[in-house]
């Protein structure tokens, strides 16, 4: 039993690293480009599958929803908590287009991994962004 | 546990700083080739695999999966006396439905009566599909309970993996004309994808003694998924009108030859969370008419007059059919063994609705009109180490006949050995089974012979080995094998046979794969077949297939050989396309299929059986030299 877990817990584990050392990463670019601060309080949905990535970056501190400077969320939380002032990121599309407070999306689209960033939610916030970021926004 | 996380950390350690320098663009580049959805539905211990993503299949613009044969070891792209997608047509010779099963999704695309239904959609609209995995060499029981040589399986695209509407289309030489859209979302518990398509595909036509002969197809093309982490529920639908070349004119002089079709496939299937649960339920079901009339006879029919038989010159022939397929498969867990047991049953329902002859209705009532199969299979894996693993799986299959048609018992069984180390893997597998004749080759047999006839099964046996490795950019693959073909049944004009000859076959695949960067990366492939048909069959092909990002575009290039056969000359295939991102909303692209006007030939024969006088059709091109110009428009 040990030895059949072991094999299919690395087999996974070296193809999963491999995915998810890609998305900490994309992650990780994300929070830094929003938030200029060495060590990012940052949260991620727990039911979301972004939220593997926990503990990967040491720059990026995992905390509550109210105590992020940054948060991923797949689903749309309460308007109480979305009026707090922090940089909510959506890995669902439906949720960018449809709630104002989500200013940017990481999600699949057109069997691609896609980021959109609300230009206009930026300009309103006076953010800029690194220039490999400009072709996100929308 | 704290081992697993210490190994992790490790590792991940190790990659940060690799990657910490890499652009976003870059970034999302590598999530798609390492994240694609192949890589969640593939099952590499089921067999021999090649792998068609998503994203080699955008940049082929691919039209039609007759295309991937190219890339197929073994395999042909040809059509048969109809103008249908045929690898393996023969003249004369019955399609067996078990050579190639087609699949998409769960759902096996089968007619009920004929078998594989690859031959109908073969030429047809393939943009709803996400990607395409092939499985060589007899797969496992676990994609297919029913044995067979070669799986196409191509998945849908997904609505949480689109999130967007599309618009595409595009026109090609001899007016051909192809549309679609799809419209895709996400929602909290659940996506769908709702795809639409309609293809006026126009082929080049053949003359023969004054006779036009016609491959053209249209269709009208629905396609509807709904999903989440657990469920998939999906309808298609296509409406088809198929123009059947020669037909079944004795002297292939058709004036008129058509088959229109209506197919409808649903499908619920189910998979648990941890994957050790599967279950699905599919209802197909299938109308088509044939319709043909010709300058020379198409058949004879018996007559109360002298000489007791009339010819006939147009004939209309219509089906019905259905198809009930329901499977589940659960997988145990004991020690360092797995244990996957499977249960099916199909039943085939068949009617024909139409047999005119000469205007006349000679509509019989037959009484053999479904078949029913009930599957059991398990297959047991064994790990004996982190380096070894063993697989055995047994199949057997009750075949519920009605009528004169004698009702059978199929067993199978494939034993497997996988050795992996590093970047070495051996795969090597030793399978024996049979295969059970169509429904229509088995009612034929039976009125031709009136019942005196019993066709035996045909017994394959197989065995095969494929080393793979990786070494600096290359991934290389080198399949083996050796099997046998027994009771291979044929059709000669005194009906259906077993051949007494066993036949054999050695082949050898070799495929290498250079990764340039994320993106870019060239394909080869060379294949022998060594068969000890037709006095020592030899066959040999292969191909070269880059994919390459330049100046902006998105470039494919594809150059596929097979060697000639009798007095058709070798076949090189020549595919190109480029597709140039206008923006992000749209692209444009150009595809050219046989630039070089030298892809494999088909030739064709058909016999007066009065006279016994031969008319022939040689060096007809399967694919036509083609040029699209097509745009794709997301909002």
């Amino acid at each position: 039993m040990k030895t059949i877990i072991a094999c299919c817990l690395s087999a996974t584990l070296l193809f999963s690293l491999d995915v998810l050392q890609v998305k900490a990463q994309i992650v990780s670019k994300i929070a830094h480009a929003f938030v200029l601060k060495d060590i990012i309080n940052i949260y991620i949905s727990e039911q979301d599958d972004l939220a593997q990535v926990k503990g990967m970056d040491s720059s990026l501190l995992y905390t509550s929803y109210e105590e992020a400077d940054i948060a991923f969320i797949d689903k749309k939380r309460s308007s109480t908590e979305s009026k707090n002032e922090r940089y909510i990121f959506s890995t669902s599309y439906y949720l960018y287009q449809n709630d104002p407070h989500v200013i940017g999306t990481f999600f699949w689209q057109k069997g691609r991994p896609t980021i959109l960033i609300k230009s206009s939610i930026l300009k309103e916030k006076g953010i800029v962004l690194p220039d490999e970021f400009t072709k996100y926004e929308e | 546990m704290q081992k697993m996380k210490l190994i992790t950390g490790v590792i991940a350690s190790l990659w940060v700083p690799q990657i910490m320098a890499q652009s976003m663009d870059t970034l999302l580049d590598t999530l798609a080739q390492k994240d694609d959805l192949s890589v969640y539905t593939k099952n590499e211990v089921a067999g021999y695999i090649k792998i068609f993503t998503r994203e080699d299949l955008d940049r082929m613009k691919i039209r039609s999966f007759d295309e991937l044969i190219d890339k197929i070891p073994f395999l042909r792209n040809r059509q048969d006396n109809l103008g249908l997608t045929d690898p393996n047509y023969k003249y004369f010779q019955p399609n067996n439905p078990a050579t190639i099963r087609f699949f998409i999704n769960d759902r096996e695309i089968l007619t009920p009566l004929f078998g594989s239904a690859f031959r109908m959609l073969g030429q047809l609209d393939m943009s709803y599909i996400d990607h395409v995995e092939v499985y060589h060499g007899f797969p496992s029981y676990e994609i297919s309970m029913e044995p067979t040589g070669i799986i196409i399986k191509a998945y849908s695209k997904v609505g949480k993996r689109e999130n967007i509407a599309t618009l595409g289309s595009s026109i090609g030489n001899y007016g051909t004309t192809d549309t679609y859209g799809y419209i895709s979302e996400t929602r909290d518990d659940y996506s769908y994808f709702e795809y639409v398509n309609h293809r006026d595909l126009n082929r080049a036509k053949v003359e023969n003694l004054g006779s036009e002969l016609s491959r053209d197809k249209e269709a009208t093309s629905l396609y509807s998924g709904l999903s989440n982490d657990t469920s998939l529920f999906e309808v298609q639908f296509v409406n088809g009108n198929l123009d059947n070349f020669a037909g079944n004119s004795w002297t292939m002089t058709p004036l008129n030859v058509t088959t229109n079709f209506k197919y409808f496939g649903s499908n619920y299937a189910y998979t648990s969370l941890d994957k050790s649960l599967k279950a699905s339920f599919q209802y197909t079901y299938l109308t088509d008419e044939y319709y043909d009339t010709s300058l020379s006879p198409l058949g004879i029919v018996s007559s109360t007059t002298a000489p007791f038989y009339m010819p006939y010159y147009t004939q209309k022939q219509g089906f019905t059919e259905h198809l009930f397929d329901s499977q589940v498969t659960k997988r145990y867990i004991f020690g360092d063994t797995s244990v996957l047991v499977g249960l099916k049953n199909r039943y085939k329902k068949f009617n024909f609705d139409t047999n005119e002859l000469n205007g006349i209705s000679y509509l019989q009532d037959i009484p053999y009109n479904s078949e029913d199969v009930a599957s059991l299979f398990t297959e047991v894996k064994h790990t004996i180490d982190d380096k070894h693993q063993l697989i055995l799986s047994l199949s057997g299959q009750r075949y519920f006949e009605k009528d004169a048609i004698k009702e059978d018992n199929l067993w199978g069984t494939r034993l497997g050995y996988i050795y992996s180390e590093g970047d070495f893997t051996q795969k090597s597998f030793i399978f024996y089974g049979s295969l059970h004749p169509s429904p229509y080759v088995l009612l034929m047999n039976n009125q031709y012979s009136l019942g005196l006839n019993t066709l035996e099964n045909e017994k394959i046996s197989a065995i095969s080995t494929q080393s793979l490795w990786k070494a600096g950019n290359s991934e290389y693959s080198l399949l083996v094998s050796h099997f046998t073909y027994k009771n291979q049944i044929i059709y000669d004009i005194s009906g259906y046979h077993n051949l007494q000859d066993t036949l054999s076959f050695n082949t050898i695949s070799f495929t290498d794969v250079y990764m340039f960067n994320n993106t870019d990366r060239i394909d080869f492939n060379a294949w022998i077949l060594d068969a000890s048909y037709d006095n020592n069959n030899f066959e040999s092909g292969g191909y070269v297939a880059l994919y390459a990002k330049f100046l902006g575009l998105d470039t494919y290039n594809s150059l596929s050989y097979v060697n000639g056969i009798d007095d058709i000359p070798a076949g090189w295939n020549y595919d190109a396309t480029i597709t140039y991102p206008y923006s992000k909303q749209l692209s444009i692209f150009l595809k050219g299929r046989n630039l070089l006007h030298k892809a494999f030939k088909s030739n064709y024969m058909s016999i007066n059986p009065l006279t016994m006088q031969v008319s022939t059709l040689n060096h007809i091109s399967n694919v036509d030299r083609t040029l699209w110009l097509g745009f794709e428009y997301s909002f």
